[in-house]
């Protein structure tokens, strides 16, 4: 299998894409639902944004093997978190976190996608040719193309959202185990 | 505290666009340093099985 360049970097704003799906999934759960993320379920959501990183520098840059490093590395923050937490619950009559979706609960769907994450990019480790530069214009940021543009744009705005979401949820401290409410929101409300 | 992992994270995606690449790599391994410290001190509960 060889890839150029371009349909290298085209996957990647594709992948890109897919983990800003996951991240909007959170969020509508966590909105629409008023299911709050626990500690665990917000470092699963920073390992999704820390494949990210490595998908945006492919996005922005062009394909290079330190950048799925970084991928891999993340993926396997992100798959050691979730597996913590199903291990958590494994045995029956351990209750669970959230509500399903799908038959799944995020974590274990978090642990699935992580191991796409490492499945996908060792696949496309396989691949030499869209490394190869030679006799090719420098390419422009995200090849000048729309699509890794507009996927690096919503991941930023994600992590970002993520990052507003749990200043609100958790403040400036540690989270609650288990948070019922926006520490932040509740602490700035007037006390009747 | 985590709030603070994802700023970090969103900084190194910025910095990577303006081809400041070393400090992106740098934000990147401070924010997944972190990561692990807060994953440790949340790994709090005991698990009901023994490995």
């Amino acid at each position: 299998m060889q890839l150029t360049p371009e349909t290298s970097r085209n996957l990647n704003a594709l992948g890109l894409l897919a983990i800003c799906l996951v991240l909007a999934m959170a969020f509508y759960d966590q909105l629409a639902r008023a299911d709050l993320p626990c500690p665990l379920c917000l470092l699963q959501r920073l390992g999704f944004v820390a494949v990210g990183f490595g998908l945006c520098l492919n996005a922005i840059h062009g394909p290079r093997p330190r950048h799925y490093a970084l991928m891999l590395i993340a993926a396997l923050f992100g798959i050691s978190v979730s597996g913590r937490q199903i291990l958590l619950h494994i045995v029956p009559g351990t209750g669970s976190y959230g509500e399903p979706f799908l038959g799944l609960h995020f974590y274990t769907w978090a642990f699935v996608c992580f191991f796409l994450v490492l499945l996908g990019t060792a696949i496309m480790l396989l691949s030499e040719g869209q490394y190869r530069t030679e006799g090719r214009v420098p390419p422009a940021r995200f090849g000048g193309r729309l699509l890794p543009k507009a996927a690096f744009a919503l991941m930023v705005l994600l992590a970002a959202a993520n990052a507003v979401s749990a200043l609100l949820e958790c403040g400036p401290g540690v989270c609650d185990d288990d948070p019922a409410n926006y520490k932040l929101l509740e602490e700035a409300a007037p006390r009747s | 505290m985590i709030a603070l992992l994802f700023a970090l994270f969103t900084l190194a995606m910025l910095l990577a666009l303006r081809e400041n690449l070393l400090p992106a790599h740098a934000v990147f391994a401070l924010a997944l340093g972190l990561g692990l410290f807060w994953f440790n001190h949340h790994m709090s509960s005991s698990l009901s099985i023994q490995l």
